[in-house]
């Protein structure tokens, strides 16, 4: 076998040599600028701002809605007795049966007088008690209409409460959900992007490299038809 | 006058450049017009496989007709011979792929100008063959190819085919290519402007224009500064929002950096033709010669790997680079929106009020 070239066999071979020498380094070059701009996407994507959850701040406003019902009181739950009115009016009895008991005593009335006085005195501190009584049975009654007016200001306000508590919570929810909807749809379409973006960017390196390779095919297609015409001086030497 | 190594080299390569692009003073040159090696070239293959194909048949007859005992060293030889062919045209492939590269467009001329002589010598480029003394064989065991002649230093310069192999198959390169940087630079300002569709074919079209947004508005209205356009005339221009523009453009402008890092000989090449010296790619192509930062040129032996340093400095110079470039033209000496505030007007100087402290103003030439 004879290894020697000459003329224009070995003048193609060099050309062989040079084009598919150069069409691979398109290839590898083509590789290295894929590489490249997977380290600019990467870059991209390692430093761009992070999806925001529009809704992540939303708080539950519930705990702003105080119940007021520990501050609701009866307003007729200790209404004193007006005694004093009472006392007078038994101390002015009292007087008047005194001046009367002097009367009697200086006009030497009898023992009837002293009865009538007796009765009249009777009847003042009953009319007090009843008096006292009266007022009493009213405040009483005051008392358990203020109470009942207050449980249903109570219950009204925690009613209240339990509605904002439900109303803000559910608004909570809904924020919450549409939040992670949003932030699912945009982790999606970054995601899809960057997919069709790299995508695309390999797909044209490919196609450089691609190219690259069928250069570099044909160079030494023709280097080897150039080797063929030799192959015919073979075993010469 | 005296050169150091790093410009010395940049002179052969463009010595080399010059001859190579057709310099006229070669037609002036007889004896290379009378060499008869010229484009001929140096039979590199022939000279490597001569006396191959006997040696191939004097060890295969021994070991076939068990003339060599247990015949290794034959056996080795036969091997090496079979294999040789392929590898040597696969060295040389790879090799001459390499040396493209001084053909690509903005060549560094930083890099080994003696790989420019080789590949001229492979070229058959007058001026570069066996009568100017140049020189080139391949040696097969180890396959190493051998350049000798004026310009090279050390008696000349061998490239293994093994090391050769190695260094490719880690992703590196013998020459560092110029990476391409107005696409990038064009990419990272439409990110400005009004519509993306004002790039087209990676330039930017003749409407092109930076968005609204990145001018500075106060109360509604366009901020103006005044510049004076001599004879004591000013106009209004706008005035750029530089936070608001940094804001933007930062992402893309560090992204952009990193992927030009990411291959560091080309970093390296594209500062010395174009970054350090603020060289756009326009002004390359017009230039007779690639541009190149002279002395204060990155040595590729001295600085790669780049240090966190150099890092900087290469970021530093793309940023200031697109600046200068690719942002200036959108942003200075803007003229107003509103067509009525374009009008060029009379400088009003400001006096003191007092004719006396403006006499002395004017003496001072505070005041005209």
């Amino acid at each position: 076998m004879s290894f020697l070239l000459a003329g224009s066999a070995a003048m193609s071979i060099a050309g062989g040599l040079f084009g598919s020498g150069k069409a691979k380094r398109a290839a590898r070059r083509a590789a290295k600028q894929a590489k490249a701009l997977k380290a600019k996407l990467n870059h991209l994507e390692n430093n761009r701002q992070a999806i925001i959850n529009p809704y992540d701040n939303v708080t539950n406003l519930a705990g702003l809605a105080s119940d007021l019902s520990n501050q609701l009181s009866n307003p007729f739950a200790n209404l004193g007795v007006a005694t004093q009115a009472a006392e007078m009016k038994i101390e002015q009895a009292d007087i008047s049966l005194a001046n009367t008991l002097d009367t009697l005593r200086a006009t030497g009335a009898g023992a009837g007088g002293a009865t009538a006085l007796a009765q009249a005195a009777l009847q003042s501190k009953k009319e007090v008690a009843a008096s006292i009584e009266t007022q009493e049975a009213d405040n009483e009654k005051q008392r358990a209409q203020g109470e009942q007016v207050l449980q249903e200001k109570k219950m009204a306000e925690q009613q209240r409460m339990q509605k904002v508590a439900m109303d803000s919570a559910a608004r909570q929810e809904d924020a919450m959900s549409k939040g992670r909807a949003y932030e699912f749809e945009a982790n999606e379409n970054r995601e899809q992007s960057r997919i069709n973006r790299t995508a695309a960017q390999l797909q044209n390196m490919q196609n450089q490299a691609s190219q690259a390779r069928r250069d570099q095919t044909s160079a030494i297609t023709g280097m080897f038809g150039s080797l063929a015409s030799i192959g015919a001086s073979a075993y010469d030497g | 006058m005296e050169y150091n190594e790093a410009e010395i080299n940049r002179l052969k390569n463009l010595n080399v450049k010059k001859i190579t692009n057709g310099s006229n003073g070669l037609a002036f040159q007889s004896d290379i017009l009378a060499d008869p090696n010229i484009a001929k070239g140096f039979g590199v293959l022939n000279k490597a496989f001569e006396g191959t194909a006997q040696e191939f048949a004097q060890a295969q007859l021994a070991i076939n007709k068990g003339l060599c005992g247990d015949c290794i060293e034959e056996q080795k030889r036969v091997q090496m011979l079979q294999q040789a062919p392929g590898a040597a045209t696969e060295f040389l492939e790879e090799l001459t792929g390499e040396l493209s590269v001084i053909d690509s467009e903005n060549f560094d001329v930083n890099n080994n100008a003696e790989y420019a002589i080789l590949k001229a010598m492979i070229d058959g480029q007058a001026g570069f063959t066996a009568a100017q003394g140049f020189k080139l064989d391949l040696d097969l065991n180890p396959m190493v190819l051998k350049a000798s002649g004026p310009g090279f230093k050390n008696g000349g310069l061998e490239i293994a085919a093994d090391a050769l192999k190695s260094i490719i198959k880690s992703g590196g390169a013998m020459l560092a290519e110029t990476p391409k940087v107005q696409p990038e630079m064009v990419d990272i300002t439409s990110k400005l402007l009004e519509d993306q569709s004002m790039v087209q074919n990676e330039n930017f079209s003749d409407d092109a224009k930076i968005s609204e947004q990145f001018f500075v508005k106060e109360d509604g209205k366009f901020k103006y500064e005044q510049i004076e356009v001599g004879e004591g005339k000013a106009r209004n221009v706008l005035v750029p929002d530089m936070e608001r523009i940094e804001a933007k453009a930062k992402p893309f402008l560090n992204a952009s950096i990193a992927m030009m890092l990411e291959d560091e000989e080309s970093a390296v090449a594209l500062y010395n033709t174009m970054l350090k010296d603020n060289v756009t790619e326009d002004e390359q192509l017009q230039s007779d010669e690639t541009k190149n930062a002279g002395n204060d040129s990155w040595v590729y032996r001295d600085v790669l790997p780049l240090s966190k340093e150099n890092k900087k400095i290469f970021a530093d110079s793309y940023k200031r680079y697109w600046n200068k470039n690719y942002l200036e033209p959108f942003v200075k000496n803007q003229l107003p929106k509103n067509p009525a505030d374009q009008e060029i007007f009379e400088i009003t100087e400001k006096t003191s009020g007092d004719p006396m402290v403006d006499s002395l103003l004017k003496e001072y030439g505070v005041i005209k």
